[in-house]
């Protein structure tokens, strides 16, 4: 297989400058951020007096319930999506049967429709249910179960993996030895990447989130939202550069894992 | 970008290199091709010749040496101001475009006003015998089709050479055989210097012109095929372009070579006045039956009409020889020249 | 569209009729909580759009909302900003697209990854960026005060501030599926156009986008419907522009009536779903799962 190395290729120079244009605006905010966020005073200048700590430490201990609330959420939202996804991905993936394309089109549905306007329909319909959280719940599942389906689902139904399953069974091993010794292994990726996916959406889920959240559950976003709003610059940085330690290294990691496709679905 | 004009050949390489990483994919590349020539690259499945084909198409950069094409060194200009036409082993049509449009794409790109390309995609449709095709989305096609649209877009641009990497490999066995005649009587006659690349030495030996067989990267040697079959001055070539085993042969009275005790043949050309020459042994050179040298079967394989053997022969490495009926493993008995056989000398 | 599953099994052809119940066992959680979640809920809205809930059932709040200017300039500002930020990502990303996956090797791993950050960000972070970058107190807006010698209005609260935090969002999301796309290219395709004399960017205008088409316009609709709907990274940039989320959540956390917030989020969520079906179909032949 031949490696393209053309050094000197106007075409792909074209497309390298994109690239890195466009990777270099995605990445820059993010030193500002930690500047501002370890400056004493940035209006006076980026590390006026030195790097400080202060702000950090300040923000972390505002910033740490609401961080277990959003986390807590977060694996609710995968355990669920997992109970209700696994089997369904598992249909679609190997099952013919009338409605089909309907079904993945229900499921894909919260996509297609504003943040805001699923919040409202919730509240609307179930209002003595607000107080508890559970519709904030709801929300969550409703936004993060497509991608899970849309990621399992082609793992599932890789021709590859079926063979191996039938390669398997002629030797000799039942359902559940298949399930964790062949279709197990080969799907882990499209898992792991599938569930880190998962809770990185609903850690950063805004939209929902702002309608249907309560006093004690409170996530990240909304009370980022506030100290953008109403508190000091620095605090608001800082409280940022720890959402964004929580969130941007899952991101690397599902890269890493070969990369969750979003697409329409 | 001029030059002084070195040799005005349409197409000349001169101690052309190239590296990726760190395999040397070509090294010290030289040759010439004369106008309107078909020349074949040969050699192994491997990155080099088509790796050579992209530099002279210019979609790579050489490390050193130089690309000439009618005597101006090309090296820094893009491969859409080279004029070459590169036809890639995938064929690479367009699948969004008709096959007419496929045609007109180079001359659309330069610049061609509607008239002068209808006029030019009618010409090539004919040249290709392909005029039915015309309106034909290209995705319906078959291979041997996709083939001729592919050439006939080449060939819109008015190239000063052709480049073919593979053009045969995309298709069935049994059809490449009877499209590779129509291939070079296509390319013979635009009329086009040709540059043509492949792993298969008989159709190397059938297109060819003169022929490049390349090994590890650098020319083994340049020649037309009859020299090459006749004269060949490696080893690799030899076994390469006619699956001949090497053997020594000491010259005996009567300037006859002798392979094995009772083993003689004339040689091909005047051998070296060295005792002992290298001789390049086709397995249709020896028959089983009747000879001068005794010998034993190890191995008998049938390949349709014939057999042909693996042989022992006392202080020889094992030989093929050919049999019209079959001989089992184990039987001994005499093999000897093929009347008209010759001792293809190596001769570097 | 899905593509048909290949039935490994010889014997789970005989089982045709167990299948369909089996594939109905699994699939029967995932309808009903979608049905009490989703269907249910957006039936509502639908209803007290047309006032269920005052007793009877009229069409005035859609009168009310067709009626009124300050609405459809939401709707102009809301369009005008899904078309600019989605045009810009997909002008910024069709390229980048093809680099990264004409590549191999280690610098397009980092490429990929950075390009990635957005995904995981919501938009009120996004926001906040922009703050930061053109805020009154911004690096950018500092930057150009210096140089020109007089205060500069900070651009964040402005529709270019807004456009800049939607492009943000919007980059990982179309890179995402360009990718794919842009992987099935075959590179000899565009080699081959190359040497026919096309320059890079006619083998953009000729070849590519052709090509691309498909998936251009899938993740051109995705982006769009993305860009009606978004709602944090106006919250924290609004101070003039309004999009119609913001009159959304206005309508209901400020003037608390609910009947004009759901007229409002109906009319976009038919507006979004209209989006994403009809540029999306016409396009993508990617579309679904397998």
């Amino acid at each position: 297989m031949t490696s393209r190395h053309s050094r000197s290729d106007s075409l792909v120079a074209v497309g390298r400058t994109f690239a890195v244009t466009a990777a270099v605006v995605c990445l820059l905010p993010l030193p500002l951020l930690v500047a501002i966020a370890t400056s004493t005073s940035w209006q006076r200048g980026a590390w006026a007096e030195g790097p400080t700590f202060r702000w950090l430490a300040e923000s972390w201990d505002n910033f740490a319930p609401y961080a277990g609330v959003s986390l807590r959420l977060a694996l609710l939202t995968l355990v669920i999506d997992l109970i209700l996804g696994l089997p369904v991905a598992w249909a679609l993936a190997r099952r013919r049967f009338p409605g089909r394309q309907a079904l993945y089109a229900l499921i894909s549905l919260p996509l297609a429709v504003p943040g805001i306007a699923i919040a409202l329909a919730l509240i609307l319909a179930y209002p003595t249910w607000r107080a508890g959280g559970w519709l904030l719940v709801a929300g969550h599942v409703l936004y993060t179960l497509p991608f899970l389906v849309g990621a399992l689902a082609p793992a599932l139904a890789g021709a590859d993996l079926r063979e191996r399953e039938a390669v398997a069974a002629t030797l000799g091993a039942g359902l559940l030895r298949r399930l964790c010794f062949v279709t197990l292994p080969v799907v882990r990726p499209a898992l792991l990447a599938a569930a880190i996916m998962v809770v990185t959406l609903s850690l950063g889920e805004f939209n929902v989130s702002f309608f249907l959240f309560t006093p004690t559950e409170k996530t990240l976003p909304v009370d980022l939202y506030a100290a953008y709003i109403t508190g000091r610059l620095e605090l608001a940085a800082a409280a940022t550069v720890w959402f964004l330690l929580l969130v941007v290294p899952a991101a690397a990691a599902i890269e890493h894992l070969g990369g969750a496709r979003v697409g329409q679905a | 970008m001029q030059q002084p004009v070195r040799r005005s050949a349409p197409l000349t390489l001169e101690q052309v290199h190239f590296s990726y990483g760190r395999t040397h994919a070509v090294r010290n590349i030289t040759l010439a091709a004369e106008p309107g020539e078909l020349v074949v690259l040969v050699g192994p499945s491997g990155c080099g010749k088509s790796t050579l084909l992209r530099l002279v198409a210019g979609l790579e950069v050489p490390d050193a040496g130089q690309v000439l094409i009618d005597g101006v060194d090309v090296r820094f200009l893009p491969p859409e101001r080279r004029c070459v036409g590169w036809v890639p082993q995938s064929y690479a049509l367009f699948d969004h475009l008709t096959v007419a449009e496929n045609i007109a794409f180079g001359p659309r790109m330069a610049g061609a006003s509607r008239a002068a390309r209808i006029a030019i995609v009618a010409e090539l449709l004919e040249l290709c015998r392909i005029s039915e095709l015309a309106n034909r989305s290209v995705r319906a096609l078959s291979g041997g089709q996709r083939q001729r649209v592919a050439l006939a877009r080449a060939l819109a641009v008015r190239p000063r050479v052709l480049l073919l990497d593979e053009p045969l490999a995309a298709l069935d066995p049994q059809l490449r055989v009877e499209l590779r005649s129509r291939l070079a009587e296509l390319v013979r006659a635009s009329g086009v210097t040709t540059l043509l690349v492949t792993h298969d030495q008989a159709e190397a030996l059938a297109l060819a012109d003169r022929i490049a067989v390349l090994h590890e990267g650098q020319v083994a040697q340049f020649d037309t095929p009859q020299r090459l079959w006749e004269q060949p001055q490696s080893a690799f070539v030899a076994r390469f372009l006619s699956g001949a085993t090497i053997v020594e042969g000491r010259r005996v009275e009567g300037g006859l070579i002798e392979i094995a005790p009772g083993l003689r043949l004339s040689p091909t050309a005047e051998p070296p006045p060295t005792l002992v020459v290298s001789v390049a042994l086709r397995p249709g050179d020896l028959r089983w039956g009747t000879g001068g040298a005794r010998a034993r079967v190890v191995r008998s394989e049938y390949l349709g009409g014939r057999y042909q053997l693996t042989i022992a022969v006392d202080g020889v490495v094992p030989l093929l020889c050919e049999a019209d009926h079959p001989v089992p493993p184990g039987t001994s008995g005499e093999v000897g020249p093929r009347v008209g056989a010759r001792a293809t000398l190596v001769m570097p | 569209m899905l593509a048909e599953p290949t039935i490994a099994h010889q014997s789970e052809q005989q089982h045709r009729p167990a299948a369909d119940l089996g594939a109905a066992a699994l699939a029967a959680p995932v309808l009903l909580v979608l049905f009490a979640l989703l269907l249910w809920p957006l039936g509502v809205l639908l209803l007290r759009s047309v006032g269920a809930g005052t007793g009877e059932l009229s069409l005035v709040t859609y009168r009310e909302v067709l009626a009124e200017e300050r609405y459809w300039r939401a709707l102009g500002n809301s369009a005008l900003m899904a078309l600019a930020s989605t045009l810009g990502a997909l002008f910024l990303c069709t390229p980048a697209a093809l680099y990264i996956e004409g590549q191999s090797g280690y610098g397009r791993r980092v490429l990929a990854v950075l390009l990635t950050i957005p995904l995981s960000l919501p938009g009120v972070v996004i926001g906040f960026f922009v703050i930061l970058f053109f805020g009154r107190t911004g690096v950018a807006t500092g930057l150009a005060q210096e140089l020109l010698g007089r205060r500069v209005p900070p651009l964040a609260y402005t529709f270019w501030g807004l456009l800049l935090g939607y492009l943000y969002f919007q980059i990982p999301r179309v890179v995402l599926v360009l990718r794919g796309a842009a992987a099935a290219i075959d590179r000899d395709t565009l080699d081959a156009a190359r040497t026919l004399g096309a320059r890079p960017w006619q083998v953009y205008a000729a070849i590519v986008v052709p090509i691309l088409r498909p998936a251009l316009l899938s993740a051109g609709s995705l982006s769009m419907a993305t860009a009606f709907g978004a709602f944090g990274t106006a919250a924290t940039l609004s101070r003039g522009y309004r999009v119609v989320p913001l009159e959304i959540a206005a309508a209901f956390t400020e003037r608390f009536a609910p009947e004009l917030a759901a007229t409002l989020s109906v009319l976009l969520a038919l507006l979004t779903g209209a989006l994403l079906w009809g540029l999306g179909a016409a396009g993508s032949r990617r579309h679904g799962i397998l």
